[in-house]
């Protein structure tokens, strides 16, 4: 196999992977919406693939550097798809992380707000981590701009939820719904970021030059 | 070329061009530059596709 060949495959298995982080986090994120404990184990279960798939690349890649001494071009697209395979791992421990939330409050009543902001800071998410990863495969660095950019709606919505939970949390039959969620809220925030640097990569592969967003 | 990125801290690439009838060759400095940025972010289309083993 050339090694353009190589590079190929191992683009082409960074973006099977991220289709199935997508996925779950789709099952993580509806899952809570719908308290809906079936589709919370599928979030969770997807997570021993997604750790497999980012195995195979990471181990691909290091042949590829001990071999194909790669350069230029080559040297950035490959190290930007080992970079974006973690955090694109890292999403697929977000919808894990979903997925047990939702096991532990699916019998707990909720403060309406705050769940609904879940919800919402996880389309957000979904929706910044399928356009980054499309922004990587078409090396569109205005699309990586434009996704990055959506990161301040999930902190406005992040910054938010911080307002809103001490005025609700000294509600004893709300606690337990409460205090889940906001762990949660602090995770998708973070997931947002994991979208923003995936961004970063499509701007680092296009032009040469690391820029944070 | 590996030994030339190891070793040096500016690189220059030199190529030949073939005339129109075929029938001469010119020597050519395609690029000259600091090592690093010949070997991660070179100037020149030709320098990336030589080094990179496109051809040559």
């Amino acid at each position: 196999m050339s090694f353009l060949e190589k590079i190929e495959n191992l683009e082409t298995d960074l973006h099977l992977m991220g289709r199935l982080v997508l996925d779950a986090l789709v099952d993580g994120v509806r899952a809570l919406e719908d308290k809906d404990v079936n589709r919370a184990i599928e979030a969770i279960e997807k997570d021993d693939e997604i750790d497999a798939a980012y195995l195979k690349i990471d181990q691909d890649w290091i042949e590829l550097m001990a071999t194909e001494q790669l350069v230029a071009t080559d040297l950035r697209l490959s190290t930007s798809i080992l970079q974006a395979s973690l955090h694109l791992e890292r999403l697929g421990d977000l919808a894990v992380y979903l997925g047990k939330t939702t096991q532990n409050i699916f019998d707990s009543p909720l403060p309406e707000t705050v769940h609904a902001t879940v919800v919402e800071m996880g389309d957000l998410v979904i929706d910044m981590a399928s356009s980054a990863m499309e922004s990587l495969k078409n090396r569109d660095k205005d699309l990586a701009l434009a996704t990055a950019e959506k990161d301040n709606q999930v902190n406005r919505l992040y910054n938010s939820m911080l307002e809103v939970a001490p005025t609700i949390a000294g509600n004893e039959d709300l606690f337990n719904g409460l205090f889940r969620l906001v762990t949660c809220i602090r995770t998708l925030e973070r997931g947002g970021d994991h979208a923003v640097d995936i961004c970063e990569l499509t701007h680092f592969l296009v032009t040469g030059k690391f820029k944070e967003f | 070329m590996q030994q030339a990125s190891r070793s040096s801290d500016y690189c220059a690439f030199f190529t030949t061009k073939t005339s129109d009838d075929g029938k001469r060759r010119t020597g050519e400095l395609v690029e000259f530059n600091e090592t690093s940025v010949m070997f991660t972010t070179p100037d020149q289309e030709l320098t990336e596709q030589y080094i990179s083993g496109r051809f040559g």
